[in-house]
């Protein structure tokens, strides 16, 4: 809460923040800026929602480099469980640990203290973004595509996103002594628990418009024509527009740029769009159908021949 | 339900203006003071059907501290991001932001040396209220419109829902249970303690380990923990459906507490996302909300029309492990062949189509409905679900049946 309770006093830390975010290649809207601040400074959570491919793994990412955090990366998956997420104890170490203080004459209470110390705490990502354990700079913890986690780990969540801590039976209370910056992002493969959402600021993520992807393309693709550019975006928003099985992404139009920019003279047509579509959509029936009268039409109402 | 009923055109801006009207309401209340107005803001957004957190205005007012408040689209976001909790109640602050903060029929003024400027003081942009879609709508035009995630309007009289009459929910409940444990197929990726499962639990070996000076005496064994069944449901609520509307509502809403339930639309002329109110209430108060929900439940049906917007909505959030249950008997108004291209998409996405037909059984599974007879190749399982002694069988069967043949139609 270093600033909650202070007057604004720089002009506008929301377009700092937005030059800040441009300068490592991610191009936010103020909107996301806005957030990402006020995230910074009430000390809450962001849940980040989106299509997949809209860029939201990208926001920690630029945030840490544009802050100089480190980032901590936890990648959610179906049957993440405690200990690959909060600690575990290492068990082979505390074994041997038992069998040299046997072989010492030395196991008594003391030993039962020193196995269950720090020395023998393997730090999982949520546990090294509370109390990192080196590097003393600042922490961007991404716990990314929660939704694919079970429910039952929203709930291990909970205490580290509502008080930033951690308890260890063992330890005690572990309290983050310098709160990290937490982003979370779901793609809505699952609805997320009221109490997990309660804790966060939440943020859609939609498709950029064409001309905010453009931006973000020729940033991320700076030796691409300006024209193709703007015209695969064109074409993108069009196929976005469709009824495709895998609407394509920034990342996919970013992918297909650099294929297209690489083949040929840079320019677009039918043929070069025909060769390179597997960059764009990513499904065998996304494909039949762009090659049939949907892609056409697309093709007709962009302008490409 | 006559003719009249099936033409009748789907109001979609009436709803839209019953939340202006109520958000102009609510605007007469504001009392000029930031935080004030702000607990009724968020109480606005809970009367249209949000779920705003009891925490979330006081975050919401450390919020509009933060931002400069000379700018009305920041002041937008900073309550967005505080108060709204999903896609649906953002989209519900894009649409109400506008009018409830406009300067238009603001009775007081603000009071108090410590009172912050209020979004709408001089300097921001316009007192014109902004009721236009949010910047998401705006980024996807040209798309088709999304359905409401809350309301739904549809023509004619409506169906009452809460006269369950002889209907044993605990058992629909316990039935729906049966079904969703039936049609778990693929062991998760989660482990449980299993006496005979099929490997070591390691972890837990070393750990029992440390209480015998490092001997492993016991050598607990676990076993994959299966894994939730994936389902989407499309639940018929038109007027010619009305006789098995509470059985339906009921078996749907058990559906969605015991899946892990993608989405859930209930339809009749227009589409109605429910799964998130489904999910949160419990069944009388999911059914008293739905039953408030102008005109949600009345009305023709048009199928077709309602699972392109429902796979519209969804499709992203539908993998090929989903079992989709549609509920309903056929009776369309819409084009038949939008029905027909509309299935193709379902079953191109599902492991599985469930159709539960209250007419099943009386017509011998030999739909007479033109839609049904077009959409019965479509599906795996055509039952019959017209009572609890239905529902029965359909647990049945699908415990007998817990997998399909690839469908080759």
């Amino acid at each position: 809460m270093a600033e909650a309770g202070h007057p604004v006093t720089d002009p506008d830390p929301v377009a700092a923040l937005v030059a800040d975010l441009a300068a490592t290649g991610y191009v936010a809207d103020r909107s996301l800026a806005t957030v990402l601040r006020l995230a910074g400074a009430l000390e809450l959570p962001v849940l980040l929602e989106g299509e997949p491919g809209v860029g939201k793994t990208a926001v920690a990412e630029a945030l840490a480099e544009a802050t100089g955090a480190r980032l901590v990366r936890l990648q959610c998956y179906e049957g993440l469980a405690a200990h690959h997420a909060l600690y575990e104890w290492d068990y082979p170490r505390q074994l041997l640990a038992i069998r040299l203080a046997e072989a010492r004459g030395a196991a008594g209470e003391d030993l039962e203290r020193t196995i269950f110390s720090e020395a023998f705490l393997l730090r999982r990502p949520l546990l090294e973004a509370i109390s990192p354990s080196h590097d003393d700079r600042p922490v961007v913890l991404l716990v990314d595509e929660v939704d694919r986690a079970d429910e039952e780990f929203e709930a291990l969540l909970l205490e580290v996103l509502g008080q930033f801590q951690v308890t260890v039976p063992e330890l005690g209370t572990i309290t983050a002594t310098r709160r990290p910056r937490i982003v979370l992002t779901a793609n809505r493969s699952r609805p997320l628990s009221d109490a997990l959402r309660r804790r966060c600021l939440y943020h859609w993520l939609p498709y950029p418009d064409t001309g905010r992807e453009t931006e973000i393309v020729a940033a991320r693709v700076p030796g691409a024509p300006e024209a193709l550019v703007r015209r695969v975006c064109e074409l993108v928003a069009r196929v976005r527009a469709g009824s495709y099985r895998k609407t394509p992404g920034v990342s996919e139009t970013v992918d297909w740029v650099r294929a297209l920019a690489l083949s040929g003279d840079g320019g677009l047509d039918a043929t070069t769009v025909d060769e390179t579509l597997g960059c764009l959509l990513k499904d065998g029936t996304d494909l039949a159908r762009f090659r049939g009268e949907d892609g056409r039409r697309a093709l007709r109402e962009a302008g490409v021949a | 339900m006559t003719a009249g009923d099936l033409r009748r055109p789907v109001d979609r801006a009436g709803a839209r203006d019953a939340l202006l009207a109520r958000a102009r309401a609510a605007r007469r209340r504001r009392t000029g003071h930031p935080a004030q107005d702000v607990v009724l803001f968020a109480e606005l957004l809970r009367d249209c059907g949000a779920t705003v957190p009891g925490g979330a205005p006081v975050r919401a007012v450390r919020a509009l501290g933060l931002v400069d408040v000379a700018r009305r689209d920041d002041v937008r976001d900073a309550l967005r991001a505080t108060l709204a909790g999903d896609r649906a109640a953002q989209r519900l602050v894009d649409l109400l932001f506008g009018v409830f903060w406009s300067a238009r029929d603001d009775a007081t003024t603000r009071t108090g040396a410590d009172a912050a400027p209020a979004p709408d003081a001089p300097g921001t942009t316009g007192g014109a209220a902004r009721e236009s879609p949010g910047p998401d709508d705006e980024a996807r035009s040209g798309q088709r419109r999304s359905p409401r995630a809350t309301r739904g309007r549809g023509a004619g009289r409506r169906v009452p829902v809460d006269d369950l009459g002889a209907l044993d929910a605990r058992e629909v409940d316990e039935l729906a249970r049966r079904v969703v444990v039936a049609l778990r197929r693929d062991p998760g990726r989660r482990r449980r303690t299993a006496a005979h499962g099929d490997a070591v639990d390691a972890r837990a070996g070393l750990r029992h380990a440390l209480a015998t000076g490092g001997e492993p005496l016991v050598l607990p064994r676990t076993a994959p923990r299966p894994r939730r069944t994936r389902v989407v449901v499309l639940c018929d609520v038109s007027s010619s459906m009305a006789a098995v509307t509470p059985l339906f509502l009921t078996f749907v809403h058990a559906l969605a507490r015991h899946a892990r339930l993608v989405e859930l639309g209930v339809f009749n002329v227009e589409l109605t996302l429910v799964g998130e109110p489904f999910r949160r209430r419990d069944r009388a108060a999911a059914l008293r909300w739905l039953h408030a929900q102008e005109h949600a439940l009345a009305g023709g049906t048009r199928i077709g029309h309602c699972l392109r917007a429902f796979l519209d909505a969804a499709g992203d959030r539908i993998t090929a492990d989903t079992v989709a249950f549609v509920l309903s008997d056929g009776w369309d108004v819409g084009e038949p062949d939008l029905l027909t291209e509309q299935m193709h998409r379902l079953r191109d996405r599902v492991r599985r189509i469930v159709w539960c037909d209250p007419h099943a059984a009386a017509s011998g599974h030999d739909p007479q409905v033109r839609g049904m007879r077009d959409v019965v190749p479509l599906v795996d399982d055509h039952v019959d679900l017209s009572g609890p002694p239905a529902l029965r069988a359909l647990a049945d069967h699908l415990e007998h049946h817990p997998t399909t043949p690839r469908r080759s139609a």
